[in-house]
């Protein structure tokens, strides 16, 4: 199963083509400073099937991406800038992918922007029943990183900081895993 | 108009001004971050108690671009009037609170006499025995001084002078580099950690590095260490002996599992923080003795000796631990790796040492803190 994170915008409402187009560039970059050839298998892993389930369930999904060529490298030689927007078309797609949402909305915090998610087609006018999605992405982490960010993010969410329903998504691009939980 | 075409207009704005700033075009940034916020304003004004999850994200959304803006009296002000609304969810309200505390503390920062510079980290200290606001003071010192030598060292690093093995850091640079703390909101411990820019009217002279490049070598660093991963951080210090200096004191700065359990640390200039467990101390340990055995020419296997440090003398190479079983004063050599402001705040403090036998000596192979 292919992971289609180009053109967002087609199908997520709260995202403009540029933002869509500029996303997949940040990981286009990334994908390609971490391998050598396209497409890989990321595996995507979602505690909320495990959880249903009762197995643990990993599916491998095909990441793809076109030639980068240095004019795009150089657009993205800021690591935060890259990491931050390759991890959230990943995750855009993967949850999309997962669990039948879209972004419908994207708004500013301090450190970043959130995307607000809800079940695609319909046009948003409030944010009640929305879900966040919260994005960390590591380039060179391994998997313990990556379940290190993901209990991190659940336990913030957790601890009483936030009491508003979430998606954690973490992206690990080197070691091609993509996981997320339900957090509240 | 609605709540609805307001923030869709804000969504626009706001990502012309996130496309500015990775170009670097930061003024121009400035500008659409405030005209986004504007709209985001009037978004608000469309809302009311029925939509408290709207409105709290709005709220955070319109305070965060006037924050990006500059604008930080605007910020302000609305962060306070939407506090001031008992249906603002309580996501809301830690957001717009810790806004506030960080618009405070530049404020605090621009009225002193002293300024500066862009790059300053937020450390957070959290685990079961820390309390929000409140922490063991001997715990927050030893961090603070791990940060402050690994800061020191970033500098020296990037300034391509060889790895400082004895006394402080050179007085130039002391005055150079001075950190200052500052408060934040509470959240775990936190602590905010800023570099004093050189008085008005001073340049910086040829080789001194601008504090927002250190701040962010200094993460990089940091992440690398959090990664576990040796080829991250061969990339970038290339120079095995500063390698070596950073992991050990890392290893100082990582939390030991039992005072506290993660250690996070969190720069302006990058959105992701870097967090620091237990495990990756232990990692470090690892990693620093097979290192250390891989050189030893002894006979024997290398042992462990858990005492107090009580005396150090890296100019005549030994240090006396005080070993717990049979209580006993050991002296131990080789302390060729060890520098001041990795043993230093150790000193009267309980240490795990590996050692291994040189003869009728005993040669330091690592120490580390420890609360066994």
């Amino acid at each position: 199963m292919r992971l289609k994170f180009q053109n967002l915008h087609t199908r997520h409402i709260g995202l403009t083509e540029p933002i869509s187009l500029s996303l997949a560039e940040a990981a286009f970059v990334l994908l390609d400073a971490n391998h050598s050839n396209s497409p890989v298998l990321f595996d995507l892993y979602d505690h909320k099937k495990v959880v249903e389930t009762k197995t643990d369930v990993i599916i491998q999904t095909e990441v793809s991406w076109p030639e980068v060529t240095p004019r795009q490298k150089s657009a993205w030689n800021n690591a935060n800038d890259r990491v931050e927007d390759g991890a959230s078309a990943l995750a855009l797609a993967a949850v999309e992918m997962q669990r039948n949402v879209v972004a419908v909305s994207r708004a500013e915090t301090k450190s970043g922007s959130d995307y607000y998610l809800s079940v695609g087609g319909s046009e948003v006018v409030d944010l009640e029943t929305a879900t966040r999605l919260e994005v960390s992405g590591t380039e060179k982490g391994n998997r313990s990183v990556v379940n290190q960010r993901l209990a991190q993010k659940i336990k913030q969410t957790e601890s009483g900081q936030s009491n508003l329903p979430a998606i954690a998504c973490v992206v690990g691009f080197q070691v091609k895993i993509i996981k997320m939980a339900d957090s509240m | 108009m609605s709540w609805q075409k307001y923030h869709q207009e804000s969504e626009t704005l706001a990502a012309k001004a996130h496309t500015l700033r990775r170009e670097g075009r930061t003024e121009d940034a400035k500008k659409q971050f405030s005209l986004a916020g504007a709209q985001e304003a009037k978004a608000l004004d469309y809302l009311d108690s029925s939509k408290p999850r709207t409105y709290g994200i709005t709220a955070v959304s319109a305070t965060a671009l006037f924050y990006k803006a500059g604008e930080t009296s605007v910020a302000q002000s609305l962060a306070m009037q939407s506090l001031e609304q008992p249906f603002l969810p309580n996501f809301a309200r830690n957001e717009l609170r810790s806004m506030l505390q960080s618009i405070w503390n530049e404020d605090v920062q621009k009225e002193s006499a002293s300024r500066f510079s862009e790059g300053q980290i937020t450390v957070s200290v959290s685990g079961e025995k820390i309390l929000t606001g409140g922490a063991p003071l001997e715990l927050i010192l030893e961090k603070v001084q791990a940060v402050q030598s690994m800061y020191f060292r970033t500098v020296e690093f990037l300034q391509n002078l060889p790895l400082r093995k004895k006394g402080p850091p050179s007085k130039q640079l002391l005055s150079r580099y001075r950190p200052w703390l500052f408060q934040t909101v509470p959240g775990s411990y936190q602590f905010v950690v800023a570099i004093e820019q050189p008085q008005q009217g001073e340049l910086f002279e040829t080789g001194e590095i601008d504090p927002s490049v250190v701040s962010r070598t200094f993460m990089s660093v940091v992440s690398a260490i959090s990664h576990d991963s040796e080829a991250e951080l061969a990339a970038i210090l290339p120079d095995k002996d500063y390698r070596s200096a950073f992991l050990k004191l890392g290893r100082n700065l990582a939390p030991n599992g039992k005072s506290a359990e993660r250690i996070t640390i969190q720069s302006y200039q990058s959105a992701e923080p870097v967090a620091l467990t237990a495990s990756n101390r232990q990692q470090i340990s690892t990693n620093l003795r097979e290192s250390a055995n891989s050189k030893s020419f002894a006979s024997k296997p290398p042992f462990e000796i858990k005492g107090v440090l009580r005396a150090v003398n890296l100019e005549k190479d030994w240090l006396e631990v005080i070993e717990d079983q049979p209580i006993r004063t050991i002296k131990i050599t080789g302390l060729e790796e060890i520098f001041d402001d990795l043993i230093g705040p150790m000193v009267n403090k309980r240490v795990k040492l590996s050692v291994e036998h040189n003869g009728s000596k005993l040669r330091l192979i690592d120490i580390e803190q420890s609360d066994e």
